[in-house]
């Protein structure tokens, strides 16, 4: 396995998440003030944190590593899977709660969610941090059934770059996730309609289709991976 | 090599630009690459240059494909019309011309200036 | 019977004309145009890649979408009363990740359009596997699978596990037929 990339791609609370099960090595080669910077994890917890070689260990130090890394990472990363035993193990801390209090990084414009791409209110949110807690407010009710980045510019008089940028600080905080599935789409296009289809319509295109021809193809293509063998 | 690239951009504005004054009932004018990037535009507030340069591309892919499936031979041209307006695709080499026009136009003026801005597109691309 | 839909969508460079290159037993019609930015190939889609599979009398239609954002409008066209969804992302392209999640939340967050997520370049040494693509998305392991877009068998295996998440509505009450009439699609 591999895990490698760029921060500028592939910001550093989402690589934190990518890595809640894994136990190893991370290693950010100019992350900090273009400074190396390796992290030792076991899931969930910081078991070691290094700045060009040497341990910190001090809390207001590693705060200022934590938030650097947070907001201001770039560079590559590589991930290197260990035993917890290799580890020499100099700290056992929650890697979640040590970044939660802190800003996160711009994301470039490419990789914002799409300005119609629809939202609702993640299940159970978390307490939003304090540089959201106004925009959340303000937002939470258009969210209850659903609503795009685009949708709340136009309410709220963003710009629908505005929009996106905000819906990724929501999103990165763990407060709203994307909408998936049964809830039917708006028309196409955008409109200024306040009220949202509910879940409870079924439109057209959600039809289940008909069990016979799926199973027919189900049925001939494991006839064909069984014969065809797995590379 | 900066210079070059700045004349093709005059060019082609000043291809536009007659183009608009020679029919000014035009709604917009936009060049687009064929692979759907704008490259010079002028379409009314409210109108997304990006989006009509995509959808210019897929168009003009699209119909090139019915063209060869069909033994038309080279595509030149293309139009899609509603009620209310209509806009027309011009293959112009490496690059797409769309004209967008009000419903009621005078296509033969229309054709006979648009189909002219397209060969001279075509040279400078 | 009239044909099934299947889509394939992903940024530029997942794969996504080889996978339906490798899968159609027709020739691909493919509507492409020289690329004039640097995406690491001459041509790109306009407009969709079009194949065709037949597998026990039932025909199956596949479509493959273009990737840059600026062709959005035909992820709407395409999906429009599609069967399933695959989004491909290149296992060696951590740069498009996010990217991909867009496309895939932009696509699913307006059609209820059952999805999984294909990891390609499989055959690298240097890749990310599908269990950690899935932690990137948050999706469970079920519904992201690892291939080589070359390898027919891969492709599908694919299929299989898309199909098997579809919701299907029981049989009309009487026993399936042999040449059955056409399903409502």
């Amino acid at each position: 396995m591999a895990i490698f990339g760029d921060l500028v791609h592939l910001p550093f609370i989402d690589l934190t998440r990518v890595l809640a099960h894994q136990t190893g090595i991370l290693f950010l080669r100019t992350a900090f003030a273009g400074r190396s910077v390796e992290l030792h994890l076991d899931c969930t917890e910081l078991r070691g944190l290094y700045l060009d070689g040497f341990p910190i260990n001090e809390s207001s130090r590693m705060q200022d590593v934590l938030h650097g890394l947070t907001t201001s990472a770039t560079g590559t990363f590589e991930f290197q899977p260990t035993e917890l035993t290799s580890l020499t193990p100099h700290l056992k801390l929650t890697l979640s709660e040590l970044l939660d209090p802190y800003g996160e990084t711009a994301v470039p414009e490419a990789q914002l969610p799409h300005a119609d791409t629809r939202f609702r209110s993640a299940e159970l949110p978390p307490t939003a941090p304090a540089h959201l807690t106004a925009s959340w407010q303000q937002i939470r009710p258009r969210l209850e059934a659903g609503a795009s980045p685009a949708d709340v510019a136009h309410q709220l008089q963003l710009s629908e770059l505005q929009g996106r940028e905000l819906f990724s600080r929501l999103r990165t905080a763990g407060l709203i996730v994307p909408v998936r599935g049964n809830m039917p789409a708006k028309p196409t296009g955008r409109t200024v309609e306040p009220d949202v289809q509910l879940a409870g319509s079924i439109p057209d295109r959600a039809t289940a289709p008909e069990a016979g021809p799926v199973r027919r193809l189900l049925n001939a293509l494991r006839r064909f991976t069984a014969v065809a063998g797995r590379a | 090599m900066t210079t070059a690239v700045l004349s093709k951009q005059d060019v082609l504005r000043t291809t536009l630009m007659t183009l608009r004054s020679a029919l000014p009932e035009l709604r917009g004018v936009l060049i687009a690459t064929t692979d759907g990037l704008p490259i010079v535009q002028t379409m009314s507030e409210g109108t997304d240059a990006n989006r009509v340069a995509a959808m210019a591309a897929t168009a003009i892919g699209l119909g090139k494909r019915i063209n060869d499936t069909l033994g038309s031979g080279i595509l030149t041209e293309m139009s899609v019309s509603g009620l209310d307006g209509q806009v027309y695709l011009y293959a112009a080499g490496k690059g797409v011309l769309a004209v967008v026009a009000p419903a009621g136009m005078n296509l033969g003026l229309l054709h006979m200036e648009a189909r002219d801005a397209a060969q001279s597109i075509a040279s400078v691309l | 019977m009239s044909p099934l839909k299947l889509v394939v969508s992903g940024p530029v460079g997942a794969g996504k004309t080889t996978f339906v290159q490798t899968l159609s037993e027709t020739a691909v019609v493919a509507t492409e145009a020289e690329a004039t930015e640097d995406i690491g190939k001459a041509l790109t889609t306009v407009a969709f890649d079009f194949g065709t599979l037949n597998l026990d009398g039932q025909e199956l239609h596949i479509y493959g979408t273009p990737g840059q954002d600026r062709f959005n409008f035909m992820w709407d066209v395409l999906c429009d009363g599609a069967l399933g969804l695959v989004m491909l992302v290149a296992g060696d392209r951590p740069q498009d990740f996010m990217h991909a999640r867009n496309i895939l939340e932009y696509i699913t967050s307006r059609f209820p359009i059952p999805f999984v997520v294909g990891v390609t370049r499989q055959d690298l040494d240097r890749v990310w596997k599908p269990a950690d693509i899935a932690a990137f998305f948050g999706l469970p392991l079920s519904q992201v699978v690892g291939l080589n877009a070359i390898n027919p068998a891969d492709g599908a295996n694919l299929l299989i596990r898309l199909l098997e998440r579809l919701p299907l509505s029981p049989h009309n009450g009487a026993p399936p037929r042999v040449g059955s009439t056409s399903s409502p699609l």
